[in-house]
């Protein structure tokens, strides 16, 4: 019965029924619509996750060790302050890569002869000396070789009289004689053999093998190799060969994000990635070579030295360091790299330094990538860089957290609108009955019963609604998540080339578009479920006896008779009405003005966000710098050998004619003409406004030429080093130079247009270099003897800000040993060193200024054009400049960047990982610009969003608050109709009311306004619309108000 | 007030009304035809739902009738501007007062003479006149109507009928929310009004007190209206009356 009657009581209106079941099919498919494109783009999300596997590389990035980071003080020193398990220990971590070379020997069976082995040049062989030559050294003819691959059998070949530490041993090389000796071959036109003491091959040699010196005579002693030294050559022999055919180990920790696989250069053939102990991975090739499958075991003789020294890992006396057998676990795809080379899972047994600048790779969830850079910023020293490859999966995601984001907007909105259309019908068909639901208590329904009454009819409605909102979303949802989808795909800066936004191999991602039944059915259930808690609340709201409520008392005018008509003077019948009405009653219409301030001011503040996002946007190019830089094939450094007109030139001009050798240009130019060149090239390339270069020499502190005042410095200064150039017979004869050596252990001059900008110095940012007034980055462009220092040294030296020093600068060359001369600079900056190298930092152009190798005995014209220009000591001015160690590119305009891509890939630059002609790779340093970019433009979007809603939210609220206003105001519109007032009359008065309580809440920002008038551009226009739209709500509300019947509220009988 | 004007001031002519609405039809008022002269006092009696709310809003100008028509001066209501009408012609007291609750009592008064175009110094002036003519104290002008007793609302409500200068007034209920006391004061003033100031005054009333000081007292039954003869009020079923609200 009670469904028949609440049944009933929905189709007596048929109108309202249908209204609410459109509305609410709408609804349904709207939030059916949203929750399926967002349903689809989790998935998406988890197709990603499954596809990109992302690595955070923690790169060394200071100075290098040429020997390698085992020999790198103070790599090691840096490296064991950091906390790996607090940089592993954060929820985004899956797996840590931590790698390890060694070295495994397998047996006489599986021998290989490596490339890599620093035995490769070396032999053991006993020889018969023939004659003697010009040179001092002699013919020989060997007859057996105990060690080594360069000499085998019966050969000639000479025997050099120096050994390979310089001394001479020309009186023990005796014709006709058999030596047993160990040498270095050199391969020439005639092998020559530098003799070497045997004992020099090991790391702690015995007793026995020190005594032996470069040449053993065994002319007369057949049974040689049964005495003690002979059977010491034998180990020693022995000890070569093991470490010559060893194969390089890697253990690795988790071996997937190993580059090779994680940049899929290679991948497993066959087998499965595990960190079981005991198993290993090969290449196909050496899988091939040695017959071995996946499954089969395969004995490995372990050897390494825990201090990381690469040479000598193998001795007799220790042995091996770990033996066992190991398990075929996987056959990798050949990769030049990795042909010879075995992996394996990073074993307990191994205790080694790190001996890799590129000493950790953490794999993490792809999701929280940032989270963890977060995190680990902290942990590690400044010079730690922090590289994320992510092959690709910060790109793919960008349009599919783009569509997540559009879902849930869409899913939020149309459930507001669900919510609000249901309980605007829940009042029409609940609220309304209250008198009938009234009665049925009255008459003993019950409250079970009555509330089923009041809400059957309607969750008939809303079922049905749902099945309808159901079907036509499922028609629909596919289709527009798809084309929202090809809509978004088109993002901020979707161009990779060149970027670091995508280093080393991209995966291509074609996500699958996902929906799924169960979501409509579930979300359809939600608003179902949401009908029946709003119609349930409803029922028991209609059910609770309404309070009475007091009368309002309105005080009346202080004065007497004259003062009844306060607002006679106020022109117009309606406007006296409405001012009237307001004041009056102006504790009840509070809410107006108060929402509409809330409401106007949030607008307000969306719109200066607006403008300032808008503004962010405009000046984020100059705030973001955005450089290039020029790097080796895979990316590993910055800092290789750059020429200037081969490579810096001829990247600004490609029809440069530079020739590739260290004079620069037809004749040697003086310093001015290679800066005018350089600059000419800047000036006319489209795309680059200029090149940031860098030269590493090294330094020599002199001393103090004067203080900062003027005062004298150090006392009794040199002028110039003194620098001993005569070079030992065996210096000479070996091709070595002590100087040279010395030279490369002193501290790092840098040469550079820039202390802040180039990405050596990336982070230097400019308040961390103190500056001398009147001194900035910008100096660093002209040839000027200025030097930013390390805070440590000044402070170690008593060195202040505007005292000039002298440096002795040094530069190792090829061609003519080392290059020595002191200059005096001016102390400018310091920056905080912390745990960097003590580096200097000099202009570079001073390189095309300086005069090297003034001591050399060569001369130049001080104007080469002019042959008649007077001769000065020294090389050309340009010479030192020829090279340069690292190079930075300032785009000319970043907000074209793709402009600069193309140019490049015209050029055929390469890319990290992508070989091309020209074999230089190029890096756009783009990613802040990009996430900068994208930030504002999704607030930007967001905000967009946010006004029109508002917009319409300022529509509604306007006409619910003006509704429910002038609803108790019925019974004096209906007076004021019957004493014969004219509709427009009426309407004027109510509206101007309405109006009035709208602009004096509207006040305040026009307050604001005044005060800031500069924010009335940005907010102007949608502040007025939010005043035509609430106006518009006023003017429905005031509307509905003709629609009430007029008689009834007239003759209603109290 | 044995004078009356030959022709009468309004005049029914076969007047009828349906509401009507999708799902059924009501004939509220059928075929009633009727004169009311000036200078006379009119009770119309009648059950609850027999009509007389909805004649007295036809006659009020509030609706048009849909059938006949409501003739005023010689002229239908259908030809003339309802607004106008009722501004000039006719005016209309209330069961429940239907003052404005945010005027007060003079404001209340002023209203009509502001809608025909009086400055509201000049309402005033004749509001203040029309509340002495209804026998309240100066008092009440600057009073709002809820600090004011119902006999009191219910005389500013005639002072401000009476202050558009209609001489019709229609009044549904007038006592209906008063004591006794009260209410036979308004009866009585409208009574004067009727025979002192030649208003056409037309009650729609219970109250069987009111028939007996009307000129001519009239019965509404299921829509139709039919005359009553002075000596048959006190036949009317006592019981019946009784039921009325």
């Amino acid at each position: 019965m009670i469904f028949k009657h609440s049944w009933n009581s929905i189709i007596r209106s048929p109108g309202k029924t249908f209204l609410f079941l459109i509305l609410l099919t709408a609804s349904i498919v709207f939030v059916n619509l949203g929750s399926s494109m967002n349903y689809s783009a989790n998935r998406m999300l988890d197709q990603a996750n499954e596809h990109f596997n992302t690595v955070v590389a923690f790169k060394y990035g200071d100075l290098h060790n040429p020997d390698g980071a085992w020999a790198d003080e103070n790599f090691q020193k840096n490296i064991s302050a950091i906390d790996f398990s607090a940089i592993t220990n954060h929820p985004a971590v899956i797996a840590v890569d931590q790698e390890r070379t060694i070295s495994a020997y397998a047996g006489e069976d599986s021998k290989v002869w490596q490339n890599s082995s620093p035995f490769k040049d070396y032999v053991i062989v006993t020889l018969r000396l023939l004659s003697e030559q010009d040179d001092g050294s002699w013919t020989a003819l060997t007859y057996d070789t105990i060690f080594g691959r360069k000499v085998t059998g019966t050969v000639f070949l000479k025997v050099s009289p120096f050994s390979s530490s310089g001394v001479d041993i020309s009186d023990q090389l005796l014709p006709d004689r058999t030596f047993l000796l160990a040498a270095y071959a050199q391969s020439s036109s005639a092998m020559t053999l530098i003799p070497l003491k045997p004992a020099e091959l090991v790391q702690d040699p015995s007793d026995t093998l020190q005594g032996i010196g470069e040449l053993t005579d065994i002319t007369d002693s057949s049974d040689y190799f049964e005495s003690e030294q002979g059977k010491a050559w034998l180990e020693l022999a022995e000890a070569l060969h093991i470490i010559d055919t060893s194969f390089q180990v890697i253990a690795s920790s988790d071996i997937q994000s190993m580059i090779p696989f994680h940049m899929k250069q290679t991948w497993l053939q066959s087998g499965t990635f595990t960190q079981q102990p005991g198993t290993c991975y090969i290449s196909e090739r050496l899988a091939g070579l040695l017959e071995l499958q996946v499954g089969d075991s395969w004995p490995l003789a372990y050897h390494y030295d825990p201090e990381g020294n690469p040479a000598y890992t193998y001795a007799s006396e220790t042995g091996f360091s770990h033996e066992e057998d190991c398990e075929i676990a996987g056959i990798f795809q050949i990769t030049s790299d990795l042909t010879y080379t075995i992996l394996i899972p990073y074993p307990d047994w191994l205790e080694k330094k790190p001996d890799n600048y590129d000493f950790l790779r953490v794999r993490v969830d792809n999701a929280q990538v940032e989270e963890h850079l977060r995190h680990v910023d902290a942990l590690v020293p400044e010079m730690v860089e922090l590289q994320v490859e992510d092959q690709g999966y910060s790109n793919a995601v960008i349009p599919i957290l783009k569509l997540r984001e559009r879902s849930l907007y869409m899913t939020v909105a149309s459930a507001a609108a669900g919510v609000a259309v249901i309980s605007l019908f829940a009042y029409l068909f609940i609220v309304r009955q209250r008198e009938t639901a009234d009665v049925m208590m009255k008459l003993g329904t019950g409250r079970a019963r009555t509330i089923s009454y009041l809400i059957i009819g309607i969750l008939i409605v809303a079922i049905l609604a749902g099945l309808a909102g159901t079907y036509f979303a499922s028609l629909v949802d596919s289709k527009l998540t798809e084309a929202v989808w090809s809509v978004l795909q088109d993002g901020i800066m979707q161009d990779l080339r060149f970027s670091e936004r995508a280093l080393g191999l991209q995966v291509e991602f074609a996500p699958e578009l996902v929906t799924a039944d169960w979501v409509r059915w579930l979300t359809t259930g939600l608003v179902v479920s949401l009908v029946f808690v709003i119609t349930l609340v409803t029922s028991f709201i209609a059910l609770k006896k309404p309070k009475r409520r007091k009368a309002k008392a309105i005080i009346a005018p202080k004065s007497e008779s004259g003062r009844a008509m306060t607002f006679a003077r106020v022109p117009g019948l309606s406007l006296r009405f409405a001012l009237r009405s307001i004041l009056r009653n102006f504790s009840r219409s509070l809410i107006v003005p108060l929402t509409v301030a809330l409401l106007a001011a949030f607008i307000l503040i969306i719109g200066v966000s607006v403008a300032d996002q808008q503004q962010a946007a405009e000046t984020i190019y100059d705030r973001v710098p955005t450089t290039a830089y020029l790097t080796t094939i895979l990316g590993r450094h910055r800092q290789f050998p750059i020429q200037l007109q081969s490579d810096v030139f001829r990247m600004l001009d490609n029809t440069f004619q530079g020739r590739q050798t260290r004079m620069m240009f037809q004749y040697p130019a003086t310093g001015e003409q290679v800066r005018a060149a350089r600059v000419e090239l800047e000036d006319a390339n489209p795309v680059i406004k200029e090149f940031l270069l860098t030269r590493y020499m090294h330094y020599e502190y002199m001393g103090l030429v004067t203080h900062a005042d003027g005062s004298a410095g150090t006392p009794d200064l040199l002028e110039r080093p003194v620098v001993d150039r005569e070079k030992s017979a065996i210096e000479a004869q070996l091709g070595f130079s002590f100087l040279e050596q010395q030279v490369k252990r002193m501290p790092i001059l840098a040469l550079t247009d820039s202390v802040t900008r180039t990405s050596e110095a990336i982070k230097f940012r400019e308040s961390q270099v103190q500056w001398l007034q009147g001194y900035s980055d910008e100096n660093f462009l002209n040839p000027e003897y200025i030097v930013v220092l390390p805070d440590r040294f000044m402070s170690e030296q008593a060195l202040e800000l505007g005292d000039v020093i002298r440096l002795a600068v040094y530069e190792p060359d090829e061609n003519f040993g080392v290059l020595v001369e002191a200059f005096d600079f001016k102390i400018v900056g310091s920056y905080f060193q912390g745990s960097r190298s003590p580096v200097f930092y000099v202009p570079w152009n001073l390189l095309t200024e300086v005069r090297m190798g003034t001591d050399l005995g060569r001369t130049v014209r001080l104007n080469p054009e002019d042959p008649d220009s007077p001769k000065v000591a020294g090389l050309p001015y340009e010479y030192v400049a020829a090279s340069v160690d690292s190079a930075t590119i300032i785009p000319e305009n970043p907000r074209d960047l793709d402009g600069l891509r193309n140019y490049l890939e015209e050029s055929d630059y390469s890319q990290i990982g992508i070989i091309r002609s020209n074999r230089l790779a190029v890096v756009i340093e783009d990613k802040a610009l990009a996430d900068g970019l994208l930030s504002i433009r999704q607030h930007l979007s967001f905000l967009g969003l946010i006004i029109p809603i508002m917009l319409l939210l300022s529509g509604l609220i306007g006409f619910i608050l003006s509704y429910l206003l002038t609803r108790n105001r019925l019974p004096e519109f209906a007076v004021m109709r019957s004493l014969g007032s004219k509709k427009t009359q009426v309407y004027l008065a109510f509206f101007l009311e309405q109006f009035f309580l709208l602009l004096i809440g509207f006040l305040p920002v026009v307050v604001v306004l005044l005060a800031r008038p500069d924010w009335l551009p940005a907010v102007g226009r949608n502040l007025v619309l939010f005043l035509a739209m609430y106006t518009l709500g006023i003017v429905i509300a005031i509307a509905l108000m003709g629609r009430s019947k007029v008689l009834d509220i007239l003759f209603t009988k109290e | 007030m044995d004078q009356k004007s030959p022709e009468p001031i309004l005049k029914l002519d076969n007047v009828s009304y349906q509401y009507s609405n999708n799902y059924q039809s009501v004939d509220a008022v059928k075929g009633v035809s009727v004169d009311f002269h000036e200078g006379k006092m009119y009770a119309i009696i009648g059950k609850s739902g027999s009509g007389k709310s909805t004649l007295l809003s036809l006659m009020a100008g509030l609706a048009l009738p849909t059938g006949g028509q409501v003739i005023y001066r010689g002229t239908p209501t259908d030809a003339v501007n309802l607004d106008a009408y009722r501004r000039k012609n006719v005016t209309v007291v209330y069961q429940s007062f239907n003052l404005f609750p945010l005027m007060t009592c003079l404001e209340n008064v002023c209203f009509p003479l502001e809608l025909l175009g009086k400055t509201p110094r000049e309402a005033a002036v004749i509001a203040k006149e029309q509340i002495t003519h209804v026998n309240l104290p100066d008092t009440v002008y600057r009073r709002f109507p809820n600090m004011i007793s119902g006999g009191e609302k219910q005389r500013v409500a005639i002072a401000r009928a009476l202050a558009s200068g209609a001489k019709i007034i229609l009044a549904d209920e007038p006592t209906g929310n008063l004591d006794v006391a009260n209410g036979e004061k308004i009866v009585e003033l409208l009574w004067h009004l009727a025979h002192d100031d030649n208003y056409l005054v037309i009650i729609v009333t219970h109250d069987m007190g009111i028939t007996r000081v009307a000129d001519e007292v009239m019965q509404m039954t299921d829509g139709y209206l039919k005359p009553l003869i002075m000596d048959e009020i006190p036949a009317i079923d006592a019981l019946e009356m009784s039921k009325l609200p």
